[in-house]
């Protein structure tokens, strides 16, 4: 388990660092980042000053060095647009996202997994056919066309959640989240809810058919004990890197959502850095949800190794 | 001895796409007490379908049983209080037989069950004639506490002489029998694990790969003698010691990647046994096993149902094996039972052309060579449509007219031997 834990943490450096570079050579690959930056009216004395005060002039490779030993220490240098340090904003905006993701991953497991387990459970009948149908469903219906056909009947129609924008309030120090995450986590977790249906289903139809259960009936173990010892237990197994990669790809921040719920999150930053055209912050972003998914790629492999003895033991 | 199992006319059939499979078309064979009836017949022969039948362990759908019935003569009718206490006193007799194993070489009564000594002994103690000791067992397990209705019984015993003990069958006979066919959930379920225990092939598949064996074993013991968690524990270390695995108190927590094949397959063993159950069905335990190993497993089999007077089924490819221990062979084919006799008798008078087929594929004994049973020309019929005549007809040196038109039903050869075929006079 060691050796398997350090290989991961390496990979994941490993995985960082191409980040970084990719991150850092994307501006180069758009021409000359000082023309991005400037007016296109400023004169060539104007362009040459920006570029020698941002360094654009020094060597590519020098560049690229100081680059690097700025963003592990998490400088990605200041926002040209809000004059403050890139990796403060996104900071400041975290929470926000935070909320959104942790919402939408608990209405996907709340009602994936079941729907999962019943289909899996009783192949072929009604309810199967419905939680197929509804993950199919939530993983090809575009959750932006969604999130607007809810804010229709929800909010505009029946008024029980605000349209836009989050709502907090405070209650002994905590930020805690009011109905206005809601809507925008609805519509954010249902891709997530198709995939754990479709996932959950079949990782119980396979193991429902393992020799080992058949094992488990051949002890004479009550049906229920098979089902939650052996069937679910390892079904399980497959599931935590589901959870993990779809909890990774949550936090990273949806940008359509957030722009059409004016979530104040991570998603909503990106696109209005983006509009501005905030190199730096742009750059922070990226390397910041990357960071996140790998980070959770790697506890997810731990989680993994922790779970199954096979990979544990190894 | 008595009857512990009686098997008749049983039909299984599979509702696939394809249509249906006529997997058995009237399996009848018995089973008695403490003997080992070795299954032979080519893949697909339906020898897997007949014992998983019984315990109601086939996928439905496709499985439906649709005939027959499988009588179980065996004590099923106790509470589970009264099968806790008599369990405990198996148990208890069971580390008596050590004991008593280890007195007829030392005479003296020590209590250490589980040192590796007294594996010695047991192992030493095998060479001895099997009745004698397992009376010397009883003896003793007599001048302990007596408590429950198996010491009861086992006291009655000691009063009767033994010959007569052997002759006729003990408790049973008397008993109802159940026909397992017909038992609702609850009530196979007592029978799985509690009075016949189950050996699948491939043990690496047939325990779960999440969860240590030591808990794998004692799920059983719980779930039909109500055992609480440290009686359990204490019970599968002797299990597991029972059945030759080294270091049982380290390996009780391993899981089953962490052994070797033959180490996992003694783990079966153990769990199959844990209950002390009448009957064990050992499904091609040691095909996946190289030929030292398989020996070992056979042997540990013996040993342990002598000792335990429990009946096998012993399911295998492998004529010589069974020709090494069994008591008595059924040859199955396409689903049908073809022949069954007392193991010398099948190999010196084979009455079936099948079996004689079979044996004529053993390579000489002595000679280095797989003695499967693939090696025989032809095809067993296509179960989606089986013939309404013999199903061997078309391999059959010997088909007649009638052979084309009518399905041989057994008859007698010699007392205790039948065969399905019209040339048996
Ligand atoms: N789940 C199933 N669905 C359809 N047919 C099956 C199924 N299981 C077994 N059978 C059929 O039943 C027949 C007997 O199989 P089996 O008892 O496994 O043979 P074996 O003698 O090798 O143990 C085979 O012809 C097989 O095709
Ligand atoms: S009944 Fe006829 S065909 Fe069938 S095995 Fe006997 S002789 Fe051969
Ligand atoms: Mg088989």
């Amino acid at each position: 388990m060691k050796r398997y834990i350090i290989s991961r943490v390496v990979q994941a450096i490993g995985i960082l660092f191409g980040v970084l570079f990719i991150v850092f050579f994307m501006l180069q690959l758009t021409g000359d980042p000082v023309s991005l930056l400037i007016s296109r009216h400023a004169s060539p004395e104007e362009v040459e000053a920006l570029r020698d005060e941002l360094g654009f002039n020094r060597p590519i490779l020098v560049q690229f060095t100081s680059f690097i030993s700025r963003a592990v220490v998490g400088d990605f240098g200041k926002s040209l647009r809000h004059h403050q340090p890139a990796m403060d904003l996104i900071l400041e905006r975290l929470p926000a996202t935070m909320e959104l993701a942790v919402a939408a991953l608990l209405i996907s497991l709340v009602l994936g997994i079941p729907l999962g387990l019943i289909a899996g459970s009783n192949p072929g009948s009604f309810w199967d056919v419905l939680s197929r149908g509804t993950g199919l469903l939530g993983q090809t219906i575009p959750n932006f066309w969604l999130a607007l056909i809810l804010i229709l009947v929800f909010s505009v129609n029946l008024g029980w959640f605000p349209s836009f924008g989050r709502e907090t309030w405070t209650f002994m120090g905590l930020t805690l989240p009011t109905r206005s995450v809601f809507l925008p986590a609805f519509s954010l977790s249902l891709f997530t809810m198709g995939q754990l249906i479709r996932f959950t289903r079949s990782a119980v139809l396979e193991i429902r058919s393992e020799d080992y259960v058949r094992t488990a009936y051949s002890k004479g173990l009550a049906a229920h004990r098979v089902y939650i010892r052996h069937i679910l237990r390892n079904a399980s197994i497959p599931l935590i890197s589901i959870v993990g990669v779809q909890f990774g790809y949550l936090l990273s921040g949806s940008i359509y959502i957030e722009t059409i719920f004016s979530w104040p999150g991570l998603g909503n930053l990106l696109a209005e850095s983006i509009g501005n055209r905030d190199f730096a912050l742009v750059q922070a972003i990226a390397f910041f949800s990357s960071f996140v998914v790998v980070t959770l790629n790697l506890l997810t492999d731990i989680a993994y190794g922790l779970a199954d003895p096979r990979i544990r033991y190894e | 001895m008595g009857k512990i199992l009686e098997v008749r006319d049983l039909v299984t059939k599979f509702y696939t796409f394809d249509g249906v499979v006529h997997a058995l078309s009237g399996v009848s064979f018995d089973l008695n007490e403490g003997e080992t009836l070795g299954v032979v017949g080519e893949s697909g022969s339906g020898k897997s379908v007949t014992m998983m039948s019984l315990l109601h362990l086939l996928p439905s759908p496709p499985a439906r049983i649709e005939g027959g019935q499988a009588l179980y003569y065996g004590d099923m009718h106790k509470s589970y209080g009264d099968m806790h206490k008599s369990c405990g006193d198996m148990h208890k007799s069971y580390g008596d037989m050590h004991k008593s194993y280890g007195d007829m070489h030392k005479s003296s009564h020590s209590r250490d069950i589980s040192s590796s000594r007294d594996n010695q002994m047991l192992k030493d103690s095998i060479k001895k004639p099997v009745r004698g000791s397992i009376n010397e067992t009883l003896k003793d397990s007599i001048k302990q506490p007596v408590r429950g209705s198996i010491n009861e019984t086992l006291k009655d015993s000691i009063d009767r002489p033994i010959k007569e003990q052997i002759k006729d069958a003990p408790i049973q006979d008397i008993k109802e029998p159940v026909d397992l066919l017909k038992l609702d959930r609850a009530g196979i379920r007592s029978i799985r694990g509690g009075k016949i225990g189950f050996i699948f092939q491939d043990a690496l598949s047939a325990l779960n790969p999440v969860m240590i064996i030591g808990r794998q074993i004692g799920e059983n013991l719980v779930e039909h003698l109500g055992m609480g968690a440290d009686d359990a524990k204490k019970r599968v270390l002797e299990l597991l010691e029972y059945v030759g695995i080294p270091n049982p108190g380290r390996r009780y927590s391993c899981y089953p990647h962490q052994f070797s094949g033959g180490m996992r397959q003694r783990i079966m063993i153990a769990l199959a046994i844990a209950c002390n159950p009448r009957i064990i069905i050992a499904d091609e335990p040691t095909t996946a096993l190289d030929v030292t190993v398989q020996a070992q497993i056979i042997e540990l089999v013996q040993r342990l149902t002598r000792e335990m007077n429990i009946a096998v089924i012993w399911i295998t490819h492998d004529l010589g094996v069974v020709a090494g221990m069994a008591d008595r062979v059924l040859v199955m084919y396409a689903g049908t039972p073809v022949e069954i006799a007392p193991v010398n008798e099948l190999y010196t008078n084979p009455a079936h052309p099948y079996t004689i087929k079979l044996l004529g594929a053993l390579p000489i004994i002595g000679e280095e060579a797989d003695h499967r049973l693939e090696s025989i020309d032809g095809t067993p019929p296509d179960l989606l449509a089986p013939p309404v005549h013999c199903q061997f007809a078309w391999r059959c040196p010997h088909a007649a007219k009638r052979c084309w038109q009518e399905i041989p039903e057994q008859r007698e050869v010699t007392p205790g031997h039948h065969a399905a075929c019209f040339n048996v006079a």
